[in-house]
């Protein structure tokens, strides 16, 4: 009697430890499908979710750069005030364009087309033969896009940078407007002067090439220009910063590296996938 | 200090570099806050297990419950926060912020740019988060073809002797950029402490790694 009551104690336990250990095993199993799973439902992480792209080093690549000028269709002369002009569905207004010294300053300002990250990504100033494609530009304001009905504004001036919350209606992407402006030679006066705006555009912002919209729109754009080759992504820590950008994982038989990289490193397809293109071009008759 | 040749960054004199003079007009909101990931996860994995446990001795249906901690398993893996290390996801303000990536902290999430200039190349960026009230430096190759690159954001002393730098140890790519780590206005100067705060300082170049700091061209250089 007494061995028969040990004998089901001791199967009762082993019930037991049997039940425990199933469900901790059950436990660790569906933890593990849920990691798997939490890049599709989690949403986008802080942290840079690295690609399998190759090492850092990338290849030389021959890029040509689409930024000619369209001096043949100057659309309007600018002389006091803001003006404004329309490409690609954005509209630029320039004003204030003057000469302080060596340098030549407009004030430029754009609506952003979406909640994405714009800024002027190129412009040039052309004036007898010559072009200058080096610029700088300081912000007047920023209107970051609309949250729950306020957007937040920061403004510059003095050397200080303030900023606000703004009732905004739903839907306001935000805007900016930054002076703009070009060197010239000490001792050069030309009569009239073209600015052009060539092109605005949404950089991926810091830890986002590695994001899956940004690699798709990237695809996209380059699917449009050549078929076949595959776009990673490269996002690298290394000392006080990170390297970051877009890499060719795979390529068409019979493509080159070369090929492929001038393809997708080049400017038109930076563009297509984050940019608009103008140009917003600009005649201003000075002294 | 050298100007930037050839770009003529027509910056006021203390501009580029606003010192931080933040006023805030709606002073009842405070900087947001996140709960503490470890706290959260704990209690997410902990509770369930120490239910499983208690409820193994006394609750009947066992299958059900383990089925019930199973699920709760699931949730957890797929949408709790992970823990991670310091480097990789730091939520801050100020300076709590200084020396940590824009992208591990959500600082770059309303990342926008402030003075700027493409020179040679290279197009060399002020970013700043109000979010976060942070900033830091990025440098993009625009050059057309590879490059290296590299970048500083540069602070303190006389000449700005302070800085988070970053040089690509091999060419990168059109349209690839660096970033640094990111700088707390709250550092910059001792309080009273007048003038320029903060400088931001890129190149690129076909010969490389470029040495850091980056001295030139910078904005906010008079």
């Amino acid at each position: 009697m007494r061995l028969q009551r040990e004998s089901w104690r001791s199967a009762q336990v082993w019930k037991r430890l049997t039940g425990v250990a199933l469900t901790v095993l059950g436990a660790a199993i569906a933890l593990a499908i849920g990691l798997s799973v939490r890049p599709f439902v989690a949403g986008r992480s802080a942290a840079a979710d690295t690609g399998n792209g190759p090492a850092l080093e990338v290849s030389d690549g021959q890029v040509s750069m689409a930024n000619g000028l369209s001096g043949e269709n100057l659309a309007l002369d600018l002389t006091v005030g803001g003006i404004g002009q329309e490409a690609d569905g954005v509209e630029l207004t320039v004003s204030n364009f003057r000469r302080d010294g060596n340098f030549l300053l407009a004030d430029v300002c754009f609506a952003f087309p979406d909640k994405g990250d714009w800024t002027i990504w190129s412009a040039s100033l052309r004036y007898e033969e010559i072009v200058i494609r080096d610029y700088s530009s300081v912000p007047i304001d920023v209107r970051l896009p609309e949250v729950d009905g306020t957007q937040t504004v920061i403004t510059f001036a003095n050397g200080a940078k303030n900023h606000h919350s703004e009732p905004a209606r739903e839907g306001d992407m935000g805007g900016r407007c930054d002076t703009l402006s070009f060197e010239l030679p000490s001792d050069y006066r030309a009569h009239k002067y073209v600015m052009t705006i060539d092109s605005i555009a949404a950089a991926p912002r810091e830890g986002e090439s590695c994001n899956r919209d940004a690699l798709d729109k990237v695809q996209a754009a380059v699917n449009r220009q050549s078929e076949g080759i595959n776009v990673g992504c490269v996002a690298q820590s290394i000392g006080g910063g990170t390297v970051e950008g877009f890499a060719v994982l795979g390529r068409p038989p019979g493509m080159a590296q070369e090929q492929a990289e001038s393809i997708v490193f080049g400017q038109e397809v930076f563009l297509e996938a984050f940019g608009r293109q103008g140009p917003w071009t600009f005649v201003v008759p000075l002294d | 200090m050298a100007v930037i040749r050839g770009t003529g960054p027509k910056l006021d004199s203390g501009l580029a570099c606003p010192t931080f003079t933040t006023r805030r007009h709606d002073p009842g909101r405070a900087p947001q806050r996140y709960p503490q990931r470890r706290t959260q996860v704990g209690k997410s994995i902990l509770i369930p297990i120490l239910s499983g446990i208690l409820s193994v001795k006394y609750v009947p249906s066992r299958t059900m419950l383990g089925m019930v901690i199973s699920f709760g398993f699931l949730l957890a893996g797929a949408w709790l926060p992970f823990p991670q290390s310091p480097a990789q996801s730091h939520v801050c303000y100020g300076l709590s912020c200084h020396g940590y990536s824009p992208a591990g902290t959500q600082c770059s999430n309303d990342g926008y740019t402030g003075p700027q200039f493409t020179s040679a190349g290279a197009k060399v960026e002020n970013r700043y988060s109000v979010h976060c009230n942070a900033e830091w430096e990025r440098t993009t190759n625009v050059s057309g073809g590879s490059r290296y690159a590299a970048g500083s954001i540069r602070w303190g002393c006389a000449n700005y002797c302070l800085n988070w730098s970053v040089s690509s140890p091999g060419l990168i790519a059109n349209g690839s950029q660096v970033y640094t780590l990111m700088a707390a206005p709250d550092i910059y100067v001792p309080p009273g402490a007048a003038g320029k705060v903060c400088i931001n300082c890129g190149k690129v170049s076909t010969s490389g790694p470029i040495s850091v700091p980056v001295m030139s061209p910078c904005t906010g250089v008079s």
